[in-house]
């Protein structure tokens, strides 16, 4: 392998007073599933919207295939290659599935006419390419949390097929649409697509990831083994030893572990728990 | 060339003339009743299509309409409300049709646009009575009959009292407009101009548009007495503007010489603001209700061969002098 | 979960052989304001006064007169689905109704135009009226509810300035201060009396708004915007034309209805088409179109429109008064409202 498939150097991000990123280097090799590691606020989105277009970068260099490139728009990034399946799903919930899968990219009859019956069959064909049968007649709203998932990942793959950047993709899945959703993923890398894969939940990493990087406070903590003991993640996540973070009577653990990361991170917003000393973690260290 | 066109001419006039003398001779000759179904004890009804229920004088004219129908036994009174709509009203006059109403009392909203629904109904041999406004053409040919009154002439008159009595000697006066561009505020609007021009030392120095509304009528009142304050006079084109502007008057400690019209009764209505010495006047704007059950008795009672195209209900000036006496009334 | 065959590995699976599986309150909602005029119908036929056993609901002249007292309403409610799917609203189409009715009298009588470049002045500028409260409220970010609420009192204004505070009569013939007397065909019936020509332009502006909102890519991109903003957004949908055109299309549909209504009546005020945003709007929610975006359908609005027109009707055949006509409209209005939020609710769309 020459240069990575899609890097980024130095990269900083400010909205106003709010320093998101301050110098981050990150980078995907073709094939690859690499893992996005975090707290809240740690600055992984931001990182990603650098990469899918929404933003532009204040400082830092964004390279496909080493050549340097300046993406102003989603389009922009999507013509590039990458394709990202944000947060809150980019699906319209009020428009069937093909609709959804063609958006803006409409299959058209000659007269400026719809051909939805051809983007039914087309959008039939993709959703079995990945082996999943959902009626692309259906409406979005109606499919489950987990299958709007899948409709995400087509649509995006159907426009873009270098780069996939998923951002917290399991937050609101089942174990088994979890399940699926990874031999998805493992696929897609083994066709050669390169994944990024922001999550919160550690346990998921060794199963899907081949890489990690863990961000800190708008600056990456460290790049490692997605084996590498839950002790050594929990470090680079919280920026201390998990035993400064487990008192040894383990009593309180929680609040212990909770109260001095937060003290060190004043302006995270609590919306979710620390990924640290979260109970899974907890249950698998 | 131009005498073969005068011949043709003078041709067609004579043929005019001896088919409009036929047709006089004609009805002269059959007296035919207006309503063929016409009888003494017959059980008729009676479609009235007012302009817009939520004015207070339509009220009035609806409230005067059902106590005189009430007085005879076989009349049923049907009230359908325009909503100050041409497209409602048209639709109100087309159900009636379909109806097939005895009579058609009306009250249009705007002239011209209610004028085909009127001729609809005249062609369904519907006799339509024509109550306060007029639509386009003549009475007595493309409807049966008007009976109101005459909105220039009233605004006139407020005018004319306001040139000789009020403002003798001149001074400044306003005037509070109603929805501007519907016909009743232009002709009355027109109307008071015309009164007051026999006084050239009056002055008219503001003129708002209050939409018939006292409370747009007291700001635009309030507003007019911070720019003019020597205002002696306001004509407001009818008695709910009237009464806006007298808390405008109040508010701002000035004494204000008002005029209202329409004359409505009722403790909130002119007659008796006028009795009070709240406002110097009010023109009474008869509602001609009486005249329409009058008329469709004629019609349908008394097998009528013709009525009196138009009825013109004189304007009574309200003052201080006759207001009391008229309040019991 | 459930009905879906899904294999993870494996032969493609063979997908369930398409049964829709709406939920029926969905499917009621999606025909509610066709149900509601049947069951208006149905009502009408039942309690419509009788003359010599003919049920006077049904006679064609009384049909005739429904619909035409309906269509210019209609026209409007036509435009305001297109804007009320992409989660706005147009509060001024009433207004610009009255402004285009003064134009199209103005021209005609005192500007001595004729018919054609007086029809494709106003609706353009109706198109431009539109437009400029789409881009004002895309790009300063304002809500569609304020700026087409200030649109309203600026087109009264200009309707007063236009027609100097008078109303205007149009009169018809040759000659200047005449109108064309073609144009008086707006007010009259077609094939032997029976078609109001003012029904026909409001059906025939519903058919090409069909067409557009369902099989072009346009009317998609309407539904995508109202849906969700964000994913059209990133889907490559240009959002901003979008709503600038849906506003031009209400402004279209005001002009048209305008012209409609000169012709209708002979007459320009500017006080033409007050409170018709409000009676277009209630006929486009009972017509099934959600006031949340990204859901609707003409043939709804087409029927939600006839449905209040039948309704008004029947009352006053009946000589029910105008209280109870509008009681039983708010009732209509709520029903409506309370199904679709029911069904957002299912849905897990609630917002
Ligand atoms: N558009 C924005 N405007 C202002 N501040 C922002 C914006 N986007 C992100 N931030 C701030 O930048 C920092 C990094 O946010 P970012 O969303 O990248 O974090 P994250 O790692 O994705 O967190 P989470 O796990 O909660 O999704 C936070 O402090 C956040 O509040
Ligand atoms: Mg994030």
């Amino acid at each position: 392998m020459s240069a990575p498939l899609l890097s980024v150097t130095g990269a900083v991000k400010r909205f106003g007073g709010v320093q998101a990123l301050r110098g981050v280097d990150f980078d995907l090799k073709a094939g690859e599933i690499h893992a996005l590691l975090g707290e809240n606020g740690a600055g992984k989105s931001t990182l990603m919207n650098l990469l899918s277009g929404v933003y532009t970068p204040d400082e830092g260099t964004i390279h496909i295939d080493g050549k340097p490139v300046h993406l102003n728009n989603p389009r922009e990034a999507q013509a590039a290659g990458i394709a990202t399946i944000f947060q809150e799903l980019d699906l319209v919930p009020t428009l069937d599935v093909a609709a959804n899968l063609f958006l803006g990219r409409e299959l058209m009859r000659p007269g400026g006419f719809l051909d939805v019956p051809a983007m039914r069959r087309e959008a039939k064909k993709r959703l079995e390419a990945i082996e999943l049968a959902i009626d692309p007649a259906r409406l979005v709203a109606d499919l489950s949390i987990g299958q709007r998932q899948v409709v995400a990942i087509v649509k995006a793959l159907s426009y873009a097929s270098r780069v996939l950047i998923m951002d917290e993709p399991t937050a609101a899945l089942t174990v088994a649409e979890v399940e699926r959703l990874f031999d998805i993923i493992r696929k897609l890398a083994a066709s050669g697509v390169g994944i990024v894969y922001i999550s919160h939940r550690l346990e998921e990493v060794p199963e899907i990831a081949g890489r990690v990087t863990v961000m800190r406070d708008g600056r990456v903590a460290g790049v490692t083994e997605p084996h590498a003991p839950q002790a050594e993640l929990v470090r680079l996540l919280v920026g201390r030893p998990l035993d400064e973070l487990y008192p040894p009577t383990r009593q309180d653990s929680r609040q212990a572990a909770a109260q001095p990361a937060r003290r060190e991170l004043p302006s995270v917003p609590r919306k979710r728990r620390l990924a640290g000393p979260d109970q899974r973690v907890a249950r698998r260290a | 060339m131009k005498t073969i066109q005068r011949g043709s001419r003078r041709a067609l006039q004579v043929a005019l003339l001896a088919g409009t003398s036929l047709c006089i001779a004609g009805a002269a000759y059959a007296a035919e009743p207006m309503v063929k179904a016409c009888a003494k004890d017959g059980q008729f009804i009676i479609g009235f299509s007012q302009a817009n229920n939520a004015e207070p004088y339509r009220q009035h004219v609806n409230d005067e309409l059902n106590a005189a129908a009430k007085e005879v036994p076989g009349f049923t009174l049907q009230i359908a409300d325009g909503a100050g709509n041409v497209n409602t009203q048209t639709s109100q006059v087309d159900n009636f049709i379909t109806q097939k109403v005895d009579i058609l009392l009306i009250s249009p909203f705007e002239a011209a646009p209610l004028t085909p629904a009127v001729k609809r109904a005249m062609d369904a041999g519907i006799p339509v009575i024509e109550l306060d406004r007029k639509t386009v053409g003549d009475p007595g040919k493309d409807y049966t009959a008007f009976i109101g009154g005459d909105n220039f002439k009233i605004a006139e008159e407020a005018g004319k009292y306001t040139a000789k009595t009020l403002l003798p000697d001149g001074g400044e006066a306003a005037v509070l407009q109603g929805l501007p561009s519907s016909t009743p505020a232009v002709e009355r609007l027109n109307g008071f101009k015309e009164g007051v021009k026999g006084n050239p030392k009056i002055q008219i120095v503001a003129e708002q548009a209050a939409d018939w509304v006292p409370d747009k009528a007291q700001t635009a009142f309030s507003a007019m007495l911070q720019a003019h304050p020597d205002i002696k006079v306001l004509y407001a084109s009818n008695d709910m503007m009237a009464a806006g502007a007298l808390l405008a008057a109040k508010g701002a400690g000035k004494d204000v010489k008002i005029i209202g019209t329409d004359g409505l009764p009722g403790p909130a209505g002119g007659i008796e603001a006028v009795a009070k010495g709240d406002w110097a006047a009010t023109f009474t704007y008869p509602t001609g209700a009486k005249e329409a059950i009058e008329m469709s008795k004629k019609i349908l009672l008394d097998c009528a061969t013709s009525v009196e195209p138009t009825v013109t209900v004189e304007t009574t000036a309200i003052t201080a002098e006759n207001a009391k006496q008229l309040m019991g009334k | 979960m459930s009905e879906e065959k899904v294999s993870v590995a494996g032969a493609p699976a063979v997908p369930a052989a398409a049964p829709k599986h709406r939920d029926p309150l969905a499917l009621i909602v999606r025909f509610q304001s066709l149900i509601g005029l049947v069951l208006v119908a149905i009502g009408g036929i039942i309690f419509s006064p009788r003359r010599h056993g003919e049920i006077l609901f049904l006679n064609p002249d009384n049909i005739a007169n429904i619909v035409r007292a309906v269509s210019e309403t209609g026209i409007i409610a036509i435009g305001m689905t297109f804007v009320i799917i992409t989660a706005g609203i147009d509060l001024s189409v009433g207004a610009v109704l009255g402004l285009s009715s003064v134009v199209t009298a103005s021209m005609m009588i005192s500007g001595g135009f004729g018919l054609v470049p007086t029809i494709l002045a106003v609706l353009i500028m109706g198109i431009v009226f539109g437009a400029i409260q789409g881009t004002i409220s895309t790009r300063f970010r304002l809500e569609p509810f304020i700026v087409t609420l200030a649109g309203l009192q600026a087109a009264r204004g200009l309707a007063l300035v236009v027609s100097g505070n008078q109303y205007i009569n149009i009169s018809y013939g040759d000659g200047p201060g005449l109108a064309p007397p073609v144009f008086a065909v707006l007010g009259e019936r077609l094939f032997n009396n029976t078609v109001p020509v003012a029904t026909l332009v409001f059906i025939v502006f519903a058919a090409i708004a069909t067409i557009v909102l369902n099989t072009t890519r346009f009317g998609r991109y309407v539904f995508a915007v109202g849906g969700n903003e964000r994913a059209a957004r990133i889907s490559g949908v240009p959002v901003s034309m979008v709503k600038i055109s849906v506003y031009a299309i209400t402004g279209f549909a005001a002009a048209l209805a305008g012209i409609v209504h000169a012709g209708q009546f002979n007459f320009g005020s500017a006080n033409d088409g007050m409170g018709y945003e409000l009676t277009a709007i209630a006929a486009v929610v009972i017509g099934g179109t959600s006031l949340f975006g990204g859901a609707g359908s003409m043939v709804g609005t087409v029927a939600g429109t006839i449905m209040l027109g039948a309704l008004a009707n029947i009352l006053q055949l009946n000589n029910i008064t105008p209280a109870m006509q509008l009681l039983a409209t708010a009732a209509i209005i709520v029903l409506a409202a309370v199904l679709q939020s029911l069904v957002r609710r299912r849905e897990g769309l609630g917002r």
